[in-house]
């Protein structure tokens, strides 16, 4: 499902060079479990232009989330709110889950996967976060002014 | 709507969206809670009084998030904490002041039974933990910030939840409250906020 505050959505791509997307499953969809590679890219021109991409090597497995931030003031007049707003989050982990779209990430320590995050501030910038084992790797490029972060495995 | 963060007052409990809309209502707390407006609403009514000695509590505020996001959202993770003490701006056209004597507490216990917050109105809140609705609380702007997170679970204490099929509250009642000591200064302070965070399976 991609929401009317989204800046971001994924595709992730099947056996036999077919794609999916949040257009038209959650990736809770056992379709999803299928995938060996996922993409996060921006919605628009106007999104934070940053892409980010991993592979899903045999055995792990992958879990989409976005997280989101709302702000309250306590007091009168406008706080300085420097959290971001959204943070989309690839979670990639060895093993498997019955329904990865039902596990909260909390639960799931980093024994041999990654963690990364987009981060999407209020003001229109972005940061990216990533946090691994020793297995993998980040990369980043940049196109066009596209920056696509690739997250793999090494060997 | 989507998922906003709504706050329980009054003996139903009365509920209002605190996070929703073009101008969110924020978190206003007072020494008021019945089922109207004015436990809420931005105004100086139902001020706490500044104590000679000792304490004075505003009562608490009951908070949880609410969605009515219908046969997709699966939800988890949801975390509650704040961007810390404020500083008093430079300059400081508004005339805030410091949050010296001041402090706002969160219950350490969360749970899915509403209390109506006690006390004697314009006066004083009856403490949370005296009232019996946490067995303790913490410093809220001194403690959580954004790398130490309070957990506070979903409705019910199941793992994950959703896709709803009805708008339904899907976390747990948080409770926050304002203790006030006697070096405390007159006037409003410098605006402070608290998050609360969730995910959804994108």
């Amino acid at each position: 499902m991609i929401h009317d505050w989204d800046t971001h959505f994924w595709l992730a791509r099947l056996l036999k060079d077919t794609w999916i997307s949040a257009e038209e499953y959650s990736s809770n969809d056992p379709k999803f479990k299928e995938a060996n590679l996922v993409r996060i890219e921006p919605i628009s021109t106007l999104s934070v232009q940053a892409t980010l991409e991993a592979e899903i090597p045999d055995g792990y497995t992958m879990f989409l989330r976005t997280d989101r931030i709302m702000a309250i003031t306590i007091g009168a007049g406008e706080p300085i709110n420097n959290a971001p707003d959204i943070i989309y989050v690839m979670a990639l982990e060895r093993g498997e889950w019955a329904e990865p779209g039902k596990v909260p990430l909390s639960s799931i320590p980093m024994k041999n996967g990654f963690r990364a995050e987009l981060r999407i501030f209020k003001d229109g910038h972005g940061e990216v976060d990533f946090t691994s084992t020793n297995n993998f790797i980040s990369e980043v490029e940049n196109m066009n002014g596209l920056d696509t972060y690739r997250f793999k495995q090494v060997v | 709507m989507g998922v906003d963060i709504w706050r329980y007052y009054g003996n139903g409990p009365s509920k209002v969206n605190i996070s929703g809309g073009a101008e969110p209502i924020g978190l206003k707390l007072k020494t008021y809670d019945a089922n109207n407006i004015a436990t809420y609403t931005w105004d100086a009514e139902h001020p706490t009084p500044r104590p000679a000695v000792g304490n004075k509590n505003t009562y608490f505020a009951t908070l949880a998030l609410e969605s009515d996001v219908l046969g997709s959202e699966i939800y988890s993770d949801i975390k509650f904490y704040s961007g810390g003490v404020p500083s008093v701006p430079d300059p400081n056209p508004s005339g805030y002041v410091a949050w010296t004597g001041v402090q706002l507490f969160v219950a350490d216990d969360v749970d899915d039974v509403y209390a109506q917050a006690l006390g004697t109105p314009d006066d004083n809140g009856t403490e949370m933990v005296a009232q019996g609705v946490t067995s303790s609380k913490t410093d809220l702007l001194a403690t959580y910030n954004a790398g130490n997170m309070k957990s506070v679970g979903l409705v019910g204490g199941v793992a994950s939840i959703g896709p709803l099929i009805a708008a339904q509250r899907i976390s747990k009642y948080v409770r926050v409250q304002g203790s006030l000591g006697p070096t405390c200064a007159p006037g409003s302070t410098v605006p402070a906020v608290i998050y609360m965070r969730y995910s959804v399976t994108s």
